[in-house]
């Protein structure tokens, strides 16, 4: 409508999740009008990470490191894996400022009818890992979903046959809900793995 | 289905479409299986798989729009190999149930299978159950007492092969235009006794062997996938 290479920048920003056209629009002109220098950091910013970022031979994690700092770490407890099914899952676990141990991303969950079966998860890397380096404890965090308990099953079956301890993060209540607003699913869940206090 | 009727369904199958709809294919017993998109946020719970839900729907062509959905009850809580099982009977009734196809008798033996699974008691009767219902309801109807086509009673002392077209048909008679590729014989006594009600571990057995190649002959090719999991390595 503007002209053919603004078109293409709106058309471009639009691969952005939850941008629609009108974000699109609004950016790119943004961007045109009143931020260059900030436009052509993001371009390079996009061009080097596209080139260069890549996964981490260890966790499968997102990084241009051929290791990612996490499994780098020296400070990080080795003896501690959590399997987690996508990088913002590491993200979000090390924003809750509890977990010392190392990670393993999955990149999805078991799926069959998308074509993801125990090769697509790099479950043989994970259970070389396992032979290979002293880990005493696998703490399976993929989603409550009956795909990520599928995929946390099948994972803990092989893991145990290798004399790993395996444990699944608890899910329920969250704190500050109240129980009359959470679904049964969840609350007989909940009740099922209730604890002594 | 008329258009102001809540249907009753299991997701069998959910993809993103964007970041704001998912394609949904349900299972429900007025309709079968029912394609169409539903508008999803942050804020939708999710949808979970062997969890009964009513959604409302819109559309006159066979693709649909969900207009809402909530559940009806609290889903199935299927674990370890039984959630395999589960996927199984997701991926069998999206490859090959047709679409917008009424399903009642089907869908029981769906929630039956579902409700089994749950309770952590032996599942083989029960996917049989319901793999027969399915053949049954694609048309394919298996005869455990006569022969495939032909009202000749079944031999407790007769060998057979197995004809995903026809049924049991004798090994003694000449099989030359139907070679059995299988390479599996099925003993009389075992088929009869399926038929009298017995479920002794050589009749599930049979019964397996059949259901398995009554279902290979509809798949064609393409193998299901959920099978890759009950593998051991
Ligand atoms: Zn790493």
């Amino acid at each position: 409508m503007l002209s053919p290479l603004i078109d293409q920048l709106i058309a471009a920003l639009r691969v952005l999740p939850g941008v629609g056209p009108k974000s699109a629009q609004r950016m790119a002109l943004h961007l045109l009008e009143r931020n260059r220098a900030g436009g052509e950091h993001l371009a390079k910013s996009l061009l080097s990470a596209c080139a260069q970022v890549k996964r981490c031979d260890l966790c499968r994690t997102l990084t241009e490191q051929p290791r990612c700092y996490i499994c780098a770490s020296e400070k990080r407890d080795g003896t501690l894996l959590c399997v987690v099914e996508n990088p913002m899952d590491v993200v979000a676990v090390e924003q809750s400022g509890t977990f010392r141990g190392k990670y393993f991303v999955l990149l999805g969950r078991l799926s069959p009818m998308d074509g993801i079966g125990p090769g697509e998860l790099g479950l043989d890397l994970l259970m070389e890992r396992l032979r290979a380096e002293p880990i005493g404890e696998l703490i399976v965090a993929t989603n409550p979903t009956m795909e990520g308990e599928a995929t946390a099953f099948y994972i803990a079956e092989r893991a145990k046959q290798l004399n790993v301890t395996v444990s699944r993060i608890a899910h329920g209540v969250p704190i500050g809900g109240e129980l009359e607003f959470i679904d049964g699913g969840t609350l007989a869940h909940a009740l099922a793995c209730r604890r002594e206090i | 289905m008329s258009r102001t009727d809540l249907l009753k369904g299991y997701v069998i199958h959910q993809r993103p479409m964007s970041d704001s709809r998912k394609i949904l294919d349900i299972f429900t017993a007025q309709a079968g299986r029912v394609t169409g998109v539903v508008r999803i946020s942050k804020k939708s719970p999710a949808l979970i798989l062997f969890q009964p839900y009513l959604f409302s729907w819109l559309g006159k062509q066979e693709f649909k729009t969900f207009t809402g959905y909530e559940s009806e009850a609290i889903p199935f809580a299927l674990k370890a190999e039984q959630l395999y099982c589960g996927f199984y009977l997701n991926e069998l009734l999206q490859r090959l149930l047709p679409a917008l196809d009424e399903s009642t008798e089907l869908f029981a033996a769906y929630e039956m299978a579902l409700a089994i699974l749950a309770n952590q008691q032996p599942p083989e009767p029960h996917l049989r159950r319901f793999e027969l219902v399915l053949l049954r309801h694609l048309g394919y109807e298996y005869s455990f007492i006569h022969e495939g086509f032909n009202p000749t009673p079944l031999q407790a002392n007769g060998l057979y092969h197995f004809n995903p077209q026809q049924g049991f048909v004798p090994i003694t008679t000449q099989s030359f235009d139907s070679p059995n590729k299988s390479g599996l014989e099925y003993s009389g006594a075992d088929i009869l006794a399926y038929h009298r009600g017995e479920s002794s571990p050589a009749v599930l057995h049979l019964l397996k062997r059949v259901c398995r190649h009554a279902i290979a002959a509809r798949l064609g090719r393409e193998p299901l996938r959920s099978r890759e999991l009950f593998r051991r390595d």
